[in-house]
């Protein structure tokens, strides 16, 4: 099996868009509560797939794996991505057992953060009109638990 | 005894059923937004300019 190298690793909050781009879970869920269910088989993005969406945009339902942006976003820094360790620090677990995931393998979040990113993978939604002050912090960076208590 | 909280997977025929259940679930966090936010990849300024060119931004570019 071939060893994946920090130059192969994806991102699994990209954007469709992206070059290499794959959709690899639909979120669905509650508002209150989404939750991602995984595909056996990440698919390649299509125009039609991306058509499915109909009135919402793609990343507000679908999540999508690409390569690693690296120094091209704001979230890497040099070495790490912290927008992982943020997830890994600050989201709560939403499922109890490592969900089935088929880019785990080549997951940056998971090569640096382990199973608790992967726990609190399935509530994030990429482009989200409902996040909570929690998520917003580990989005944008900012401090988390300050969002939270502001908001 | 406390049940499990699990992530589901979906077969390529359960696919356009939670599609469809995604969208309304998107469509019905709308109605009163907050957002919306980007959670994951956002390009630096240089990202963005080597991305899509010198004009710095895919709506520019448009």
């Amino acid at each position: 099996m071939r060893s994946t190298s920090a130059s192969d690793l994806l991102c699994p909050s990209a954007q469709p868009d992206m070059g290499g781009s794959r959709l690899f879970a639909v979120v669905s869920g509650t508002v209150e509560q989404p939750l991602a269910a995984y595909l056996a088989k990440a698919l390649q993005v299509t125009p039609q797939l991306l058509a499915m969406t109909g009135p919402v945009e793609p990343t507000e339902i679908f999540r999508f794996a690409a390569p690693c942006a690296r120094q091209a976003c704001v979230h890497f820094d040099g070495t790490y991505c912290q927008l992982a360790k943020r997830v890994a620090q600050y989201m709560p677990a939403v499922v109890d057992r490592l969900p089935a995931c088929p880019i785990r393998s080549r997951c940056r979040w998971f090569r640096e953060q382990g199973g608790v990113a992967c726990k609190a993978c399935p509530a994030i939604v990429t482009k989200d009109y409902r996040a909570v002050p929690l998520t917003t912090g580990v989005a944008l960076g900012k401090d988390p638990l300050a969002q939270g208590r502001s908001g | 005894m406390e049940e499990k909280r699990l992530a589901s997977q979906i077969t390529v025929a359960e696919f356009a059923e939670v599609t469809f259940a995604a969208i309304l679930r998107a469509l019905e966090g709308r109605k009163v937004p907050r957002g919306p936010i980007i959670f994951g990849i956002i390009y630096t300024p240089e990202g963005l300019g080597e991305r899509f060119g010198v004009e710095g931004s895919p709506a520019k570019r448009a």
